[in-house]
């Protein structure tokens, strides 16, 4: 059943549903990195990269 | 890096410091590995590079002959290099990033040991013609087995930190690693499948073209989720580390993971385009690629200007200088990738040295240069001397590294991007009575000589300044100190995991949901892509007169598989004016339903062979892999004077027709039964035949040649009968 099914469909069915779904998440994900206050978060977040790895008490 | 020093007196008025040690030894060891196996895996490729040059240089020597050398230089390269230099820069990072020591010392020494063993293991079985012939997937079943293995005590290692974590939050590095280890072990997996027939010997499950599409869905991804999606995470660490300041927006490093591990994985097909790959699976193939220039020069774009106002650091600092150029080089690779993509470019430049260029674009100035400038900031400080601030051995010299590669990577890509076009438009070339002008193949060989004198030159020039790199690095760790960095931060409370509500949260401070979410992600563009091609029966229409392959054929092709022959010879007859004239009748889908592994290939440095099947007598084929020069003037190919000597193994043969009977492939349990003593039969037809000809030839009836000329005779061959019989 599945294979006829498939086998009727025209099979750039599927590039274009990939676009679709890709098109969908990426609005989602701007919607989402975009959101209110995000900007105080990353740049937070941006700074973890520098912090670590720091002997606290001058043990360079 | 004198922020280095620099103390955070905020964690420090904290009360419950946890005082802990980073395991930096574990780290010391897969440096040392990453630069062993580096020059290992340059030298080799530098071999490889001059027997293009002169077929001298096989040495008539069966283990490194080019088709064994490849694989050895290649999987040299990408798993032992830069493997080691992912190992070495996450584990380093990630310590640091989450403020705790790796999850297990164990772990980790099984981990290292396993994976260099791994190596040594891939060396020998492949020098052995031991593979499976699958482009970056040559290891034999054993060997996948060890790498998953080894694979999931890395992953159980690395996500083992997030739960001893100090630091709530996943710096986006840790997300490139995450998704790295999980779609690595995934495509690992799909791409191993295969039915053993012995220890050293296995058949994959999937057969021509959706074997194709499987081992490219797997090639390129290979290319996306090992040398680059790790080395994205390394970038996004030390790249900051260096220039002193943070990524410059960390929201487009947020885009540019999930556009990219969104993307990344529906692009596999463009390996195949005008091959007999579904149309759809082409278009998809290509539309993604496409859409995939966003994000990788999103990413770009983010790690150049994270030097924003730091310049002035790039004229004298080394690291800084390698990982400019080594993000400048993603940058170009990921444009030209896409470029290539597109069906009338890739028309011109596949199975050419183009794709050579792009990418060695991307190994010698994306993960080779990316790897140098890590290691140049990495050793002073894994390597330390008792009060003194970091600093390497002679920056002078890291400079002059740094020249000497890129003039090698200079001449390295501009010669193959010559040779490339050169080659691509010869093969086409019609003289005005519609016939080939470069008929022979031999004929287009000078023109590539020089460049390839040139490349072996540049990749000379980047190997010097490889052993530029091992002098001064070992110079900067002599008489170092090499104890485990120290650090204090403080535990991480409970109540971390039980927020909620949190949209940020939930992605970060949620490893779980994250690799969920990522694991979903990578997923869904495997999943479209080849669930869609198994089901469908109707993607290989079959045809009548194709028959499987005999059994002297079938140890044929395997010794054509032992021999990596497909590094130089595709089997797939594009549909064109200038092949179908050059070769014969384009290649069908059907034609390849017995084919495990597929031959399809990706590199045309001699012929395709899909239609040679009749097109010589055998005596031609004797004299030929006896002697390439004696039948084709000029000719690059090695001569395989071994396979004469060798004896022919049967003993593997009837198991090997009962594993294609599991496939359903049409042997009959009599075919299996008399396995041998047909394969002697038709061997001893051949032999005869040769003798008939010339009485002084030696009987090869027991010899693997034999059997390679059973194979050869009989490639593509069955379309033509089919042909033959309608017309009759
Ligand atoms: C270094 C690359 C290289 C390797 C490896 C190689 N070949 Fe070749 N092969 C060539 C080149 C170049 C030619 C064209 C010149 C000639 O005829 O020798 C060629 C030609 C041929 C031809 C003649 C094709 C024709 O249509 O004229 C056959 C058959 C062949 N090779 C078989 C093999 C087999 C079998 C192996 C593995 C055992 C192999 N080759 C390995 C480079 C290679």
């Amino acid at each position: 059943m599945k294979n006829f099914v498939l086998s009727q469909t025209d099979y750039l069915v599927f590039p274009l549903i990939a676009v679709v779904l890709f098109f969908v998440f990426f609005v989602a994900m701007l919607f989402w990195v975009y959101r209110p206050g995000s900007k105080a978060v990353y740049a937070d977040r941006s700074q973890l990269a520098l912090e670590d790895g720091r002997a606290p008490r001058g043990g360079e | 890096m004198t922020s280095d020093l620099e103390t955070p007196t905020e964690a420090l008025s904290d009360a419950g410091l946890e005082t802990f040690a980073y395991d930096d030894a574990i780290v010391r060891k897969f440096v040392v590995a990453t630069v062993f196996w580096g020059v290992i895996g340059m030298l080799a490729g530098l071999l490889a590079a001059l027997q293009l040059a002169s077929h001298h240089f096989n040495l008539e020597l069966p283990y490194i002959t080019f088709g064994r050398l490849r694989p050895i230089h290649t999987n040299a390269v990408i798993f032992a290099f830069v493997g080691n230099a992912i190992f070495a820069g996450s584990y380093y990072a990630t310590q640091r990033l989450l403020k705790t020591r790796l999850f297990s010392d164990t772990l980790s020494k099984i981990h290292f040991w396993g994976w260099q063993l791994i190596i040594v293991g891939a060396a020998v079985t492949f020098a052995l013609g031991i593979t499976v012939s699958k482009e970056y997937a040559e290891l034999e079943w054993p060997l996948d087995v060890a790498v998953a293995v080894i694979w999931i005590i890395y992953a159980i290692n690395f996500f083992g930190m997030l739960k001893t974590r100090r630091e709530k939050h996943l710096y986006v590095a840790i997300w490139f690693f995450m998704a790295s280890i999980i779609a690595v072990a995934l495509l690992h997996v799909v791409n191993s499948l295969a039915v053993p027939v012995s220890l050293f010997k296995s058949y994959p499950i999937f057969a021509g073209v959706q074997d194709a599409l499987v081992q490219w869905w797997y090639g390129h991804n290979a290319v996306a989720f090992f040398l680059t999606t790790p080395f994205l995470g390394l970038m996004y660490y030390y790249l900051p580390k260096a220039a002193e300041r943070p990524v410059y927006s960390y929201r487009l490093s947020i885009i540019h993971f999930w556009s990219l591990i969104f993307i990344y994985m529906w692009a596999g097909p463009h390996h195949l385009l005008y091959t007999a790959l579904p149309e759809w699976a082409q278009a998809l193939g290509t539309a993604f690629s496409i859409m995939l220039i966003a994000p990788s020069w999103g990413g770009m774009i983010n790690g150049l200007l994270t030097l924003r106002g730091a310049w002035d650091k790039l004229r004298t600092d080394p690291v800084l200088k390698f990982m400019v150029a080594a993000v400048t080089f993603y940058g170009l690779s990921t444009f030209e990738g896409p470029m290539m993509s597109l069906k009338s470019v890739n028309s011109l430049s596949h199975y050419t040295n183009w794709t050579v260029a792009h990418v060695h674009g991307g190994a010698l100035g994306w993960n080779g240069f990316l790897t140098f400038g890590m290691l140049y900031w990495l050793v002073p400080r894994l390597w330390r001397r008792k009060g003194k601030a970091p600093e390497l051995f002679s920056v002078k010299l890291a400079n002059a590294h740094f020249w000497l590669g890129l003039v090698g990577i200079g001449f390295y890509v501009l010669s193959m991007w010559a040779a490339g076009i050169a080659e691509g438009l010869m093969w086409k070339e019609f003289d005005a009575d519609g016939r080939l002008v470069y008929g022979t193949w031999s004929d287009t060989l000078p023109t590539l000589f020089p460049m390839y004198i040139i490349r072996a030159v540049g990749g000379a020039l980047y190997i010097t300044g490889l052993f530029m790199m091992v002098y001064n690095l070992i110079k900067t760790a002599k008489g170092a100190d090499t104890e485990d960095q120290v650090a204090q931060a403080p535990a991480l409370k409970a109540e971390v995991t039980e927020e909620k509500g949190h949209w940020h949260r939930l992605l970060e401070g949620r490893p779980v949901r994250f690799t969920i979410y990522t694991t979903i992600a990578v997923a869904i563009g495997g999943a479209m892509e080849i669930i869609p091609s198994l089901l469908i029966e109707s993607n290989v229409p079959t045809i009548a007169s194709v028959k499987p392959y005999t059994p002297l054929e079938l140890e044929g092709r395997d010794i054509y598989i032992a021999e990596g022959c497909y590094n130089c010879h595709s089997q797939m007859i594009r549909p064109f004016r200038a092949e179908t004239e050059r070769y014969g009748e384009y290649s069908k889908a059907g034609e390849f339903i017995y084919d495990r592994p597929f031959q399809f290939g990706s590199r045309r440095i001699g012929p395709d062979l899909h239609r040679v099947g009749g097109k010589y007598p055998d005596m031609w084929h004797y004299n030929h892999m006896l002697d390439p020069r004696s039948t084709s003037e000029g000719s690059v190919m090695p001569a395989y004077p071994w396979l004469f000597e060798d004896e022919l193994d049967l003993s593997l043969t009837a198991t090997k027709l009962r594993a294609f009977q599991i496939f359903n492939a049409p042997y009959s349990d009599d075919d299996v039964k008399n396995a041998e003593a047909n394969a002697r039969a038709q061997a001893a037809q051949i032999a005869e035949g040769l003798q008939a000809q010339v009485a002084t030839l030696p009987d090869i009836r027991d010899k693997q040649i034999v059997a390679l000329i059973a194979y050869l005779q009989r490639l593509g061959t069955d379309i033509k009968q089919a042909e033959g019989s309608a017309a009759r």
